[in-house]
């Protein structure tokens, strides 16, 4: 009699999961290279090319700041800084967009819901393939900037450490991005986009609104004006947030200081870790809830 | 989670199932059985709430009010037990376009824990009884509605699932496949496991349906086997006639 397969608890299928996706982008690359050998050939020219554009850009630009040592002190910290934490916030906001896409509105997710996976897995495989689909634009301008770096540091070692950074940071707004996308289905399905765009609307203008301030204060070739401003946008270097986590340990590496940088790069890895563990868990018990919400009004 | 079934509970029991979207109510307190060895055949006119109550059997809706059970396994509180035994195969078939029907049989056979051995096995005889073989080795993306229904169909074959939940099987498929899909819809019944099918053919359920179901905005209207409907609906006629009778009666 047909009685389905033994009765057998499902156990985790994550790594079965990962290996058809690994599969599926094995045979995308394959047909690409088979059918359109010259698109994939220039788009992977292109990209190496504005990779080593950016390189350079950025070892000139540190060679420079770095021949004034007093302006290095400041300036290092600070671009780091203000690079992680408007990654911080672009990449929570790409990763929302890109959850919600990929757990409430793709066809996969409800076949997956069909199959005896746990939620837990279904969860996990979408926040790593949203993590590896929004950070490839943070590879893409991140990495020439920590390769560039790296080499105005003394030791090869940190050319590890600083990749180690980089790679330490980029679920953290995964996981925000995912709790983000999770509320929307759960609380504004319907209007999910317009949410969305009108959140994104309002942080621009507010960003903006707050930029063109900090500009009119005064004479912007003036001391004052500086200080002024740097004052403002002293918030973006609170020690709760990750982009002072990850600017601080590279500027200890920077200076040698090898054990502070390994403590920072330990408080990015911990929180990365914590807060995926965290939202993957949260929105995989409450998926059911926040799917039949979202997909109960596109699927009248 | 218990492994062994009770073979006197309902395959698909559905008590009391309420499903409302905002203010409007497309599923009210629906109640059926669907027993072991049994094709019910699921009609309704368009809208009615067929693919409600589908989701709602398979997990993909959480009903408001009510409780489903597939093999006596709660679908809410122990979906992965009841997904376990179950298959199902929506009306738009999905398939990752970029891996071929074998490796999406292959994927599928591991989900449901099948043996290398039981697995080619089974493919081996899906691809025989559906005609697979010519195709099997492309990329989905390049199969026809036709050739995308009889991978999924065969994917949810593999396992040899104790109740197949199938909304639409014929659409698409050439007729030598609709009548190798309605033998194999047979030979599962035959072995003891079930059939929900909803459809539109009206002919197909008359000719391998043992009851069948009508529903019309959200209510449950008629259930039973073709006599039985044919003496509610008063008529000698086909399953067309007495359909279109009962859902035009419960109309007013």
């Amino acid at each position: 009699m047909a009685d389905g397969p033994p009765a057998t608890v499902v156990n985790a299928r994550i790594g079965l999961l990962l290996r058809m996706r690994a599969r599926t982008l094995g045979n995308r690359v394959r047909q690409a290279a088979l059918d359109a050998p010259i698109r994939l050939a220039t788009a992977a020219g292109m990209i190496l090319l504005i990779w080593m554009a950016l390189y350079g850009m950025f070892h000139l630009v540190f060679h420079m700041i770095r021949r004034t040592p007093l302006e290095a002190t400041v300036a290092f910290p600070m671009v780091f800084s203000f690079f992680f934490a408007a990654m911080l916030v672009l990449l929570t906001f790409s990763n929302a967009i890109l959850a919600y896409g990929l757990l409430f509105s793709r066809r996969e997710a409800a076949y997956l819901l069909t199959l005896p996976v746990p939620p837990l897995d279904v969860i996990t495989l979408k926040f790593l393939e949203c993590v590896v689909l929004s950070s490839w634009s943070m590879v893409l301008l991140g990495l020439p900037l920590m390769t560039a770096m790296a080499n105005l540091a003394d030791h090869p070692v940190f050319h590890v450490l600083f990749v180690a950074f980089f790679l330490a940071f980029i679920p953290i707004p995964g996981a925000l991005g995912l709790i983000l996308a999770w509320a929307v289905a759960k609380y504004f399905p319907r209007r999910a986009m317009k949410a969305a765009t009108i959140l994104a609307a309002a942080a621009l203008f507010f960003a903006l609104m707050y930029g063109v301030r900090s500009m009119r204060m005064g004479d912007s070739a003036t001391e004052v004006w500086l200080r002024a401003f740097l004052s403002r946008m002293g918030f973006v270097e609170a020690a709760f947030l990750p982009n002072h986590w990850v600017a601080a340990g590279i500027d200890h590496a920077l200076h040698s200081q090898f054990g502070d940088a390994c403590l920072y790069l330990g408080v990015t890895l911990a929180n990365a870790f914590f807060l995926s563990w965290i939202a993957v868990r949260i929105v995989s018990a409450k998926f059911g809830g926040a799917y039949d919400h979202a997909g109960a009004f596109r699927n009248r | 989670m218990s492994e062994q079934t009770d073979s006197r509970e309902p395959a698909i029991h559905v008590a009391g199932v309420s499903k409302s979207y905002g203010r409007q109510l497309a599923v009210s307190r629906l109640s059926l059985d669907v027993h072991r060895g049994e094709l019910f055949a699921f009609l309704g006119p368009n809208g009615a709430g067929k693919t409600t109550t589908i989701k709602m059997i398979v997990g993909l809706l959480a009903p408001n009010e009510g409780d489903v059970r597939v093999c006596g396994h709660e679908i809410g509180s122990n979906g992965i037990a009841a997904k376990a035994r179950m298959a199902y195969v929506p009306d738009q078939p999905f398939l990752y376009e970029k891996l071929s029907g074998r490796e999406f049989l292959h994927f599928v056979a591991e989900m449901y824990g099948l043996t290398i051995a039981e697995r080619d096995r089974a493919i081996e005889e899906l691809i025989r009884r559906l005609d697979l073989l010519e195709f099997l080795d492309h990329l989905t993306e390049s199969y026809s509605h036709g050739m995308k229904q009889k991978i999924a169909l065969a994917a949810a074959l593999l396992h040899r699932p104790a109740v197949l939940v199938i909304d639409e099987p014929m659409v698409g498929l050439d007729p030598r496949s609709i009548r190798t899909v309605k033998d194999l819809f047979l030979e599962l019944v035959r072995d003891g496991g079930t059939v929900f099918m909803s459809t539109h053919a009206l002919e197909i359920a008359e000719s391998i349906a043992t009851r069948i179901g009508i529903i019309r905005k959200g209510e449950l209207i008629a259930v039973g086997t073709l006599e039985q409907l044919r003496r509610q609906a008063r008529r000698e006629h086909s399953l067309e006639e007495i359909f279109l009778q009962l859902t035009e009666e419960n109309c007013g």
